[in-house]
């Protein structure tokens, strides 16, 4: 296994969360060497580690802006083998001083309510889709990502407030190939680093099932975040096509 | 469309059908800006420099193309057909319907220099897209009944949500079957199919050397400063 390796590197390069295990934990899930071992690491070239680095550094910021924000982990992260990725976890958890409680959740179960997204493709700008396609899409993606808010008040037993902050899906052959597309967060939670989080949850998930391809069409104006993420615009050459695009 | 000096009856009822097939072709971009027209007649004037080199080439589309109305592109027909004079007859039918053999696939994907893949992913591949077009070489000997070769030689795939969006991959043509004009005629029924199903964004990633070939077929890279983006790509 190649993961023995990397034991050391995470601490070096983000030395003020080395106290803090649950940023080690988060370091590690992140470079290329935990990740499916049977591709060719050597083949990886050292830009990953410093790419990753500036992910965890603009995770990191907004996190430190507010103490009561811990990022939580599944403590199956800490072990040797790649554990794969649950299906549903607590990526965020903040309290208040009034005791409620905000957490965010990630789940690639694809339990998203149509309407929901509807609403929240509307308050980012994007046209209006029918609702139809839309839950036809969304049932023949092969993962859907979802961000939900959870808040529990205190001293109200069992009364959460359940919402939809983020969204991302992606097709694919269950083989080779996977196209990220409809990558959303809610404006009210952008620049916390969660949709980069949630992409980084879906790549871990695309390559612990051997899809070694995993590719997106970025606007212009996003080009950057992806690569922050390890993504590379017309490598070789490659470009990306659309037939007789409406604008 | 104007009648080159020289040819026979024969000739000019293809170009007839060619015309209608631009026609068509035509009606189905009246939404489409300008400049597809002109993509779309370099794609019918390859396609009819390549009949036009053998006179005993037909084009055989569905009667269906004729009419008004869209018509479904049909799962599987005759693309071409060639007779030859001691009577053995070559038709190179074009199917969507899935039909491709996946060791057939493995040695077409060897013989275009692709490296090699692992065979059950191979499968689950072809399993998993929304749409496999094939092309099949089926030679139909003289005198020998029912007696005929089927060969796979050309292939290509599109993986879609069924809804909005879908990327065509691997699109490949036996080598000794390339020139032809068969290579673009499969992906245009594959646009032409998903389009029918009001799949509206198809998309694709062209080697920088295959680029071209794709503008003909109305493709446009970067549309907007959009990007194609690949994560760690392994060269």
């Amino acid at each position: 296994m190649l993961t023995r390796n990397v034991a050391a590197p995470p601490s070096s390069l983000c030395p003020i969360l080395s106290h803090d295990w649950h940023f080690q934990v988060s370091d590690q899930l992140l470079f290329p060497h935990n990740l499916n071992p049977n591709l060719n690491r050597a083949t990886r070239k050292i830009k990953g580690f410093r790419l990753k680095a500036n992910f965890w550094e603009s995770i990191r910021s907004g996190i430190l802006k507010n103490n009561a924000t811990q990022i939580v982990e599944p403590p199956s992260t800490l072990e040797e083998e790649e554990e794969p990725v649950p299906e549903e976890f607590v990526l965020v958890e903040k309290s208040q001083p009034d005791g409620e409680v905000e957490q965010i959740i990630f789940s690639s179960g694809g339990d998203v309510d149509v309407y929901e997204l509807q609403a929240l493709c509307d308050k980012v700008g994007w046209p209006r889709r029918p609702l139809s396609k839309l839950a036809m899409a969304l049932q023949n993606s092969y993962m859907v990502a979802a961000l939900h808010s959870v808040r529990k008040f205190p001293g109200q037993e069992g009364n959460e407030e359940k919402k939809l902050i983020g969204m991302a899906r992606a097709t694919s052959d269950h083989a080779f190939n996977a196209t990220i597309w409809d990558v959303l967060v809610d404006p009210n939670y952008q620049g916390q680093g969660l949709g980069k989080a949630m992409v980084e949850k879906m790549i871990r998930t695309l390559l612990q099932r051997d899809i070694g391809n995993i590719t997106l069409f970025a606007d212009s104006k996003v080009v950057e975040f992806y690569q922050n993420l390890g993504f590379e615009p017309d490598p070789e050459g490659i470009k990306g096509m659309f037939w007789y695009p409406r604008y």
